[in-house]
């Protein structure tokens, strides 16, 4: 059965499906989550229980989503926001607006710090954590997810092109700091 | 209609939903146009294997968010609470679990009542002290009671809680710079130590608990519809968090010892009252008078003994100071309750009484 059967059987009342649908999706969900929300474990696995709970409720008023993973992340996303909004002060990184200064040259603090990295795969993780909290999701949307730009921009309540946008910021930046730290390091042979 | 692979950049390429998508999942399909295309295409090689070495950096960038873990048992309780949630809400034609918004939380809060049952507590999908902790700034330290006896924890300010099974607290990293601040969902009984610059404040439900030091107890179970707060020694103060709506007035009660507040979660209000077992009050030993009353008495006039009741127990009993100033009192009170207590002293001068607002006040009697 693929996804889409699943998901037609699970509206249809099966149980077994609906749990497949859990097993298949719980980990990339939880993640998620929890890069959104970090500081809180708990709030979001209550969120995702919301969304399930939800979606069994609804079962039959659904339609089958062409791309389940992106359905459900999105659902929980709108989830966590709207309990965070509801809330006086919200959580200011998600809010963070992105108008993040394109950086001409890679600044000496992140070279150090991916100087005392130990290896590559450690300065490449130091690196996508210090772009702007969006472009990472949308790093992590397109690259782990597998989500299309399209879905990307729905998910971020942007249009496709700045979807694209935000992951080209996050490759041009990386592509330059492979360049100028490569002469140190050697990261990549091609540059 | 393919977009024109040939001119594209390395970045266009990682800009490309098929190129990516091939990267991530390949297919038959996607395998055999690029092989073609490549082959058809070899001066732009160099350039596809650049976005693909691209792919790979920005992948191994994302290692720890891929391998985000979460143990199976994580995944098999939440599985079990939503089953169980479901279960609730299958053979209810409207689910309850509803939707987001205000104006439906408060249709599905009616839809509960109507029904009788308190289900509208046990199925709120997010608990309050979980909404509490996301908007944190910072980490926080977190205790959990999953064992069945009660937990005693001691604080950075060495205030003690002793924690309640099936209950939990949280304090934030900042804890003791402003003020004490604590989340609690469940029960617990704090002893606080004296700092009045430092406020201790506990959040639960919808209350806020506000203490200079003192002892007092808070439960405030997700799925109870009432918070209770009862106070052992000192004074506390006890607020609405926030108010739901535009009254934006906080209102509060002030409780004395061996006084509760009752907060009714669905009508939004207050209930102040003495507690069921009114305890004798610890006192600092410093005070003029050291010990607690003997409560045994030998023909003492029952204004006395009235008075070592108030003192004891911290409550204020109102009563007709001329009517009883002539009666008196022997026996040895001493191991009764304070209800029985009360109970003889009305019952030697032919008097009644009722608790009123977290007051005793004693009605009639006399002795001539």
């Amino acid at each position: 059965m693929n996804e889409q059967q699943l998901w037609q059987a699970f509206q249809a009342g099966d149980e077994g499906a609906y749990t497949q649908l859990y097993q298949l999706h719980i980990k990339a969900m939880y993640r998620y989550g929890m890069s959104l929300v970090a500081v809180s474990e708990s709030f979001v696995l209550d969120c995702i229980h919301d969304v399930f709970t939800e979606l069994w409720a609804k079962r039959e008023r659904l339609s089958t989503p062409d791309n389940i993973r992106y359905y459900l992340l999105r659902s929980l996303k709108n989830r966590i926001m709207h309990l965070l909004e509801r809330k006086e002060r919200p959580l200011t990184p998600l809010l963070e607006t992105d108008y993040e200064t394109l950086w001409a040259e890679p600044d000496t603090e992140l070279l150090d710090a991916l100087e005392t990295a130990d290896n590559q795969q450690q300065r490449l993780q130091r690196f996508i954590a210090q772009l702007p909290p969006r472009q990472q999701e949308a790093l992590k949307l397109r690259f782990v997810e597998n989500m299309n730009y399209d879905q990307i921009g729905a998910i971020l309540a942007v249009n496709q092109q700045s979807a694209k946008n935000l992951v080209f910021r996050a490759i041009e930046k990386l592509r330059r700091l492979i360049i100028s730290v490569s002469l140190i390091f050697q990261l990549f042979f091609w540059v | 209609m393919y977009p024109a692979y040939d001119t594209f950049t390395v970045t266009d390429f990682l800009l490309d939903d098929a190129f990516v998508d091939h990267q991530l999942a390949p297919t038959d399909q996607s395998n055999q146009f690029w092989t073609e295309w490549l082959a058809a295409h070899p001066h732009r090689r160099a350039i596809w294997q650049q976005a693909e070495q691209l792919v790979r950096a920005i992948e191994q960038g994302l290692y720890d968010y891929a391998h985000t873990q979460l143990s199976d048992d994580t995944v098999q309780h939440l599985l079990s609470r939503i089953r169980q949630t479901n279960a609730y809400s299958t053979p209810v034609p409207e689910p309850i679990v509803r939707p987001l918004r205000r104006a439906r939380w408060l249709a599905a809060a009616s839809v509960a009542l109507l029904l009788g049952a308190g289900l509208w507590w046990f199925t709120r999908p997010v608990s309050i002290y979980n909404e509490q902790l996301a908007t944190l700034d910072t980490a926080f330290t977190e205790y959990a009671n999953t064992a069945g006896v009660t937990q005693k924890i001691t604080l950075p300010d060495q205030s003690t809680v002793v924690l309640a099974p099936d209950s939990r607290v949280s304090y934030p990293r900042t804890f003791g710079q402003k003020n004490r601040t604590i989340y609690l969902t469940g029960e617990a009984t704090f002893a606080v130590t004296k700092n009045a610059d430092k406020p201790f404040l506990v959040y639960a439900n919808e209350l806020v608990t506000k203490v200079l030091g003192t002892r007092f107890l808070v439960r405030a179970y997700t799925g109870e519809s009432s918070v209770h707060v009862q106070v052992q020694s000192g004074q506390v103060a006890v607020y609405r968090d926030k108010v739901v709506g535009t009254t934006n007035k906080q209102h509060g009660v002030l409780l004395m010892p061996n006084q509760q507040v009752v907060f009714n979660r669905q009508s939004d209000q207050f209930i102040k009252q003495l507690v069921d077992l009114p305890q004798v009050v610890v006192r600092p030993p410093s005070r003029e008078r050291s010990a607690a009353p003997a409560f045994t008495y030998s023909d003492t006039p029952i204004p006395q003994v009235i008075q070592d009741l108030q003192d004891a127990y911290g409550i204020d009993i109102r009563y007709n100071k001329e009517a009883l100033s002539n009666c008196q009192l022997t026996a040895s009170l001493q191991n009764e309750p304070f209800a029985s207590k009360l109970r003889i002293i009305c019952a030697t001068v032919g008097a009644t009484y009722d608790m009123v607002d977290g007051q005793i006040v004693i009605n009639g009697g006399s002795c001539l």
